[in-house]
C-alpha cells in the first residue's frame, strides 16, 4: 500500500530542479542582478555627479581628500579652503558651494546641503570613527551662527542610511514576492504536469496524496531558499568588496530574521495553495486559469509593499497596517510595513501567530483539494465547489 | 482473495461504467480483461488500484505490493533513466545503495543499461514503455495491473514482456491485463473477465479448442474439434494445399457472442 514517502519526493523535487540548467541560470542571473543593483548606484553616481567642490575651514583639504579617494566608483571631490566662516557661509549663501566643512568644539560638522557625493564622504568619515557625534549643544550654536544656511548632518548622514534602508527594504519586498510567485508557480507545474501525463496515478500506488503535496512543497522550498542563500551570499560579497562594509550595516539582523520568516510564511502559504489550485487544472494551459485568483492577490500585495516604499502617512498608511494581518498579505506587507517603522512588537507576534496558526488551515485546504482533484480531469470546476466532495468524475 | 470489487457500482457523470460488479483476483493467477473501448477497462484498474473510489459496493485490496501499469505512458520525462528507477526504488523503501542496484538489476534484465544516463524524453516510445513497465516490477509487487502492456513494443519485446509475465506467475504473482491481442490473451491468461454492460462475465479457456480454422489458399474454414481430420482429409483429397490449422479462440467467440446478445437485448 502506498506510504507517505514524502522525503524521497522532497529530494526528487530538489535534486532534479537543482541539477538543471535553468535553474543555474536563474541564480546567476539574480547574482548579476544582485551585484548590478550594488555596485550600479555607485557608478550612476559617478556619471551624474563628476565632480564636487566643497569648502573647508580649519579642516586640511588634503586629510579629507585622503579619505574620499578610498571611496570606490564616487565622483571627484574638491575640497577648497576658506580662512574663515564667513567667507565660506557668503560662498554657500551665493550658491557657489553646496556647504563646507567646519571644525567646531573639536568636532567636525558640515554646513550646507550635502548631495550625494558630499553624504559618502561623510559616512566614509563617520565609519571610520574619525569624529564622533557633535552634542546637541554645539549643533545649537552652529544652526544660530549659520542662520543663512541649514545644518543638516553632522556627522553621519541619516540620508544615506535612511535611502539604503528604505532600498534595501524595498529590494528584499521585491525578492520576497518573486519568491512566492515564482515557486508557487513551480510547484503548480510540478503539479499539472504529473496529472497531464497521468504519472500521478502511478505515483499514488507508492505514496499518499498529502506525502506527494508535502513532498513538493518541501523539496521547491528547499531549492528556493539555496537560490535565496546564494544571491545572500554574492550581495554580502558584493558589498563587502565595494564599500568595504556589510549591506546588512543598513538593515539590523532583526529586520533580516523578520525577512526570513515572513519568506518562510510566505512561500508555506503560497506553495501549498498553489499545489491545491493547480491540481483543479488537468492541463498545463489550464494552469494559469486556475491559479489567476492567486496571482492576483499576490500582486495587490506587491502594489501594497510598493506603496509603503512612498512611506505614505494618514489613511493609506492604516490600510498597510491592517493588510499586514490578512493572509497571504501578511507576509509581504508586514515585512514592508519597516518602511513606516515596523509593527509593534506585540502586534508583530500577534500577526506571526495568526499566520502560523492560518498555514495548518491553508496545508488542509490545499491537500483536501489536492487529494481531491489529482485524479479529476473534469473542466476547472466553479470556485463555490474547491471545497466540496466530489461526487462524479469525467471519464479518463 | 488478492482483490475483488464486491457489487461496485461506478459512473462518469450520467454515464453508468459499472453497475454493481463483482470480480475476483486470486494469487498466482494471470487475468485477462476484456472489453470494448470505454467500457470501464481502466476505470475497473483505478478502482481496484484505490485510485478512485466506488459510489456503490466496495473493493477488497488483500494485496501486500501492487504494481500498476497505466494505459497512458506517465514518467517524469526529463529525468535520466537509472535515476527515475532508483526514485521508483526509493519510493518502495529501499534506502542506500540498494535503489541503484535494484536498478542496474531490472536495466539489465530489460537491455536498457545503455540508456541508463539517457533522459526518458529521448527513449523511442517502445523504450519509455519498457522503463514503466520495469517500475511496476520493481519492489517485487504481488499484484501487477498492466493497461495495455504490448502497445509500443516491438516483437522482440512483446516477447520479452511475456516472458516475464509467465515469470511472475510462477513466482505467484497475480497480473490483471487488458490487451486487444485476443487470440494470445487466451494462451497465457488463466481466466478471462469481459465486461459488458457495466458487469463482469467470467470465462475459463477449456481444456480442448471447440473450433479450429483451417487455412488454405481458397480461404478460411472453421470446423468443430471432432470433424477437424475430417475437413482435412477432405480439403486435401481435393487437391487444396492446408497451409495452417489453429484452435479458434474461445474467448473471441464468446465475447462476440455476448456483445451481440446484449446489442439485441438492449434493442428489445
Amino acid at each position: 500500500m502506498a506510504r507517505s514517502n514524502a522525503r524521497v519526493i522532497a529530494f526528487r523535487e530538489f535534486g532534479e530542479r537543482a541539477g538543471r540548467p535553468a535553474f543555474w541560470l536563474t541564480t546567476l542571473f539574480g547574482v548579476l542582478l544582485m551585484i548590478a543593483l550594488i555596485i550600479g548606484p555607485g557608478l550612476l553616481q559617478q556619471l551624474t555627479h563628476p565632480a564636487v567642490t566643497v569648502g573647508s575651514v580649519g579642516v586640511p583639504p588634503v586629510q579629507l581628500e585622503r579619505l574620499y579617494q578610498g571611496i570606490p566608483h564616487q565622483g571627484k571631490l574638491v575640497v577648497k579652503p576658506f580662512s574663515s566662516n564667513r567667507l565660506a557661509r557668503s560662498q554657500v549663501a551665493s550658491g557657489h558651494l553646496p556647504g563646507y566643512f567646519v571644525r567646531t568644539n573639536g568636532r567636525l560638522a558640515f554646513v550646507g546641503r550635502p548631495n550625494s557625493t558630499i553624504d559618502t564622504l561623510i559616512a566614509q568619515i563617520n565609519r571610520r570613527a574619525l569624529l564622533r557625534r557633535v552634542a546637541p549643544a554645539a549643533l545649537a550654536a552652529i544652526a544660530r551662527a549659520q542662520r543663512a544656511t541649514q545644518v543638516l548632518l553632522v556627522p553621519l548622514s541619516p540620508t544615506t542610511s535612511f535611502i539604503v534602508r528604505s532600498a534595501s527594504i524595498y529590494v528584499l519586498g521585491l525578492v520576497l514576492f518573486m519568491l512566492v510567485l515564482m515557486y508557487g508557480m513551480l510547484i503548480g507545474m510540478s503539479v499539472v504536469e504529473e496529472k497531464e501525463t497521468r504519472h500521478a496515478e502511478t505515483l499514488l500506488t507508492r505514496v499518499t496524496a498529502d506525502g506527494l503535496l508535502a513532498g513538493k512543497i518541501i523539496g521547491v522550498g528547499a531549492l528556493a531558499f539555496l537560490q535565496l542563500f546564494i544571491w545572500g551570499v554574492a550581495a554580502s560579497a558584493t558589498f563587502a568588496a565595494n564599500g568595504g562594509h556589510l549591506p546588512f550595516n543598513a538593515l539590523p539582523a532583526s529586520d533580516l530574521g523578520l525577512f526570513l520568516l515572513c519568506a518562510i510564511i510566505g512561500y508555506a502559504q503560497y506553495g501549498s495553495i498553489f499545489a491545491g489550485l493547480a491540481a483543479r487544472a488537468s492541463r498545463t494551459s489550464e494552469l494559469n486559469q486556475a491559479t489567476t485568483p492567486l496571482a492576483m492577490i499576490v500582486m495587490v500585495g506587491y502594489v501594497g509593499s510598493a506603496l509603503a516604499a512612498s512611506h505614505p502617512t494618514g489613511v493609506m498608511a492604516e490600510v498597510l497596517h491592517v493588510m499586514a494581518f490578512i493572509p497571504f498579505w501578511a507576509p509581504i506587507l508586514a515585512f514592508a510595513l519597516l518602511q513606516l517603522g515596523g509593527l509593534p512588537w506585540w502586534q508583530l507576534l500577534l500577526d506571526i501567530a495568526l499566520q502560523l496558526a492560518v498555514i495548518v488551515w491553508i496545508i488542509r485546504f490545499s491537500a483536501d483539494i489536492f487529494r481531491r482533484r489529482l485524479l479529476d480531469y473534469r473542466a476547472l470546476a466553479h470556485p463555490r465547489r474547491w471545497g466540496r466532495r466530489s461526487g462524479k468524475l469525467s471519464p479518463p | 482473495m488478492l482483490a475483488a470489487l464486491e457489487k461496485v457500482s461506478f459512473g462518469y457523470g450520467d454515464h453508468q461504467v459499472l453497475d454493481e460488479a463483482n470480480l475476483a483476483l486470486g494469487r498466482g493467477q494471470v487475468v485477462g480483461l476484456l472489453g470494448l473501448n470505454g467500457s470501464g477497462k481502466t476505470t475497473t484498474m483505478r478502482l481496484i488500484a484505490n485510485i478512485l473510489q466506488p459510489v456503490k459496493g466496495s473493493v477488497r485490496r488483500e494485496f501486500r505490493k501492487l504494481g500498476y501499469l497505466p494505459e497512458e505512458r506517465g514518467l517524469y520525462r526529463k529525468m535520466v533513466v537509472g535515476r527515475y528507477l532508483e526514485f521508483i526504488a526509493a519510493l518502495d523503501g529501499l534506502r542506500g545503495r540498494a535503489p541503484r542496484l535494484e536498478a542496474v538489476e531490472w536495466m539489465e534484465r530489460f537491455g536498457l543499461q545503455v540508456y541508463a544516463k539517457s533522459r526518458i524524453d529521448v527513449l523511442s516510445k517502445g523504450n519509455q514503455q519498457k522503463v514503466q513497465l520495469v517500475s511496476t516490477l520493481m519492489g517485487h509487487p504481488d499484484l501487477l495491473l498492466w493497461d495495455e502492456p504490448f502497445s509500443g513494443l516491438d516483437a522482440l519485446n512483446q516477447e520479452l514482456l511475456v516472458e516475464v509475465l509467465k515469470d511472475s506467475r510462477e513466482r505467484g504473482v497475480t497480473i490483471l491485463l487488458s490487451t486487444h491481442r485476443i487470440e494470445d490473451l487466451e494462451s497465457w491468461a488463466d481466466s478471462h473477465y469481459m465486461l459488458v454492460d457495466g458487469h463482469f462475465y467470467s470465462y475459463r479457456p477449456p481444456e480442448r479448442p471447440a473450433h479450429y480454422s483451417i487455412d488454405t489458399a481458397q480461404g478460411t474454414t472453421t470446423v468443430a474439434a471432432a470433424d477437424l481430420s475430417q475437413a482435412v482429409a477432405r480439403l486435401t483429397a481435393s487437391g487444396q494445399v492446408v497451409r495452417q490449422v489453429r484452435a479458434e479462440s474461445g474467448l473471441a467467440q464468446t465475447f462476440k457472442t455476448l456483445l451481440e446478445e446484449k446489442t439485441s437485448h438492449g434493442a428489445q
